[in-house]
């Protein structure tokens, strides 16, 4: 996929797919160790052994499991294809945490891309709630969804001019976060 | 009809940024693994790809290439396009895809006897 956000998407709607009602979404960018990770946790039913084995090969899936896709696979390919690593693992009591840790400044590393705009995505066509928290270095940028609709009060986050607002919101913020790294010294963006 | 206004015709090419002058075209090369075009790219290569961030630039300037051609009508990030200005290297747009614009510009570089 030509962005990272597009795989953050898919593992996303795999994980209410599943019925997940919360998703915790790290991203954490350390400039010092050179890497890039995101860590996608929900609440959902988990994942058993067997099913982390299949949602890894891609030839495994048929029409009759719909949830099992191409898009953990991919995920895994655009891991590997810059020496990263991957790892998906089911929590103890419920839940699973899938991450994915790549060497920031490789080439082959695609850009980030529009992470608010997947998060305006998702929430515009599911009911659930998010924890967003992107740290860069030692900067970081916290938003859960739960505060924010204790500060809308009565008005729905659907709302148009709402989601535009968050839209931007977390557009500019995410911006801003990243805006201190050294794009020339690495010739490479996103 | 020159081989750069053959290529821009037949690819259906829109400039998106990039130098007054273009430089001589002396290859071609086709890939979206930006360290195999790294590697395996020569210069004044024209490069066809499908990725449309500012890496693109990086990439074709430290290989000396000849120009990039975005395929399947994606539009260039608006730093891509500072960054090829800075650069000097020419930018296009087509709306044929790697497949298309490969085999066109195939016919017209060995039309040409380059390739």
């Amino acid at each position: 996929m030509e962005e990272l956000s597009q795989h953050l998407l898919d593992v996303a709607v795999n994980s209410l797919e599943a019925g997940a009602t919360e998703i915790t979404i790290n991203i954490n960018e350390n400039m010092r160790a050179n890497t890039l990770q995101i860590e996608v946790t929900d609440n959902g039913p988990g994942i058993t052994k067997a099913d982390i084995a299949r949602v890894k090969d891609p030839f495994y899936t048929t029409k009759n499991n719909k949830r099992v896709g191409l898009g953990i696979p991919l995920f895994m390919e655009a891991v590997e294809r810059c020496g990263g690593s991957f790892d998906i693992q089911a929590q103890s009591q419920q839940g699973t945490v899938v991450t994915a840790t790549f060497p920031h400044n490789h080439l082959d590393r695609v850009p980030l891309g529009d992470v608010a705009g997947t998060l305006i995505t998702l929430l515009a066509a599911n009911d659930f709630d998010f924890q967003y928290c992107h740290r860069y270095n030692d900067k970081s940028f916290y938003f859960n969804t739960r505060d924010f609709r204790v500060l809308l009060r009565d008005i729905p986050v659907k709302t148009p001019e709402i989601m535009v607002w968050l839209k931007n919101y977390l557009h500019n913020n995410i911006m801003e976060l990243r805006r201190g790294k050294k794009v020339e010294e690495f010739r490479r963006t996103g | 009809m020159n081989l750069w206004d053959q290529i821009i015709q037949q690819l259906e090419l829109t400039l998106q940024a990039g130098p007054l002058t273009f430089g001589q075209v002396r290859g071609a090369f086709c890939g979206d693994l930006l360290s195999d075009v790294l590697a395996n790219a020569a210069p004044g290569d024209l490069w066809i790809t499908i990725h449309h961030h500012r890496n693109i630039v990086a990439v074709a300037s430290l290989v000396n290439l000849s120009g990039i051609i975005i395929s399947n009508n994606r539009l260039p990030d608006p730093e891509t396009v500072e960054a090829a200005i800075k650069e000097g290297i020419p930018l296009f747009t087509t709306p044929l895809n790697n497949f298309m614009a490969s085999g066109e510009l195939f016919k017209i570089l060995s039309d040409n006897s380059i390739i």
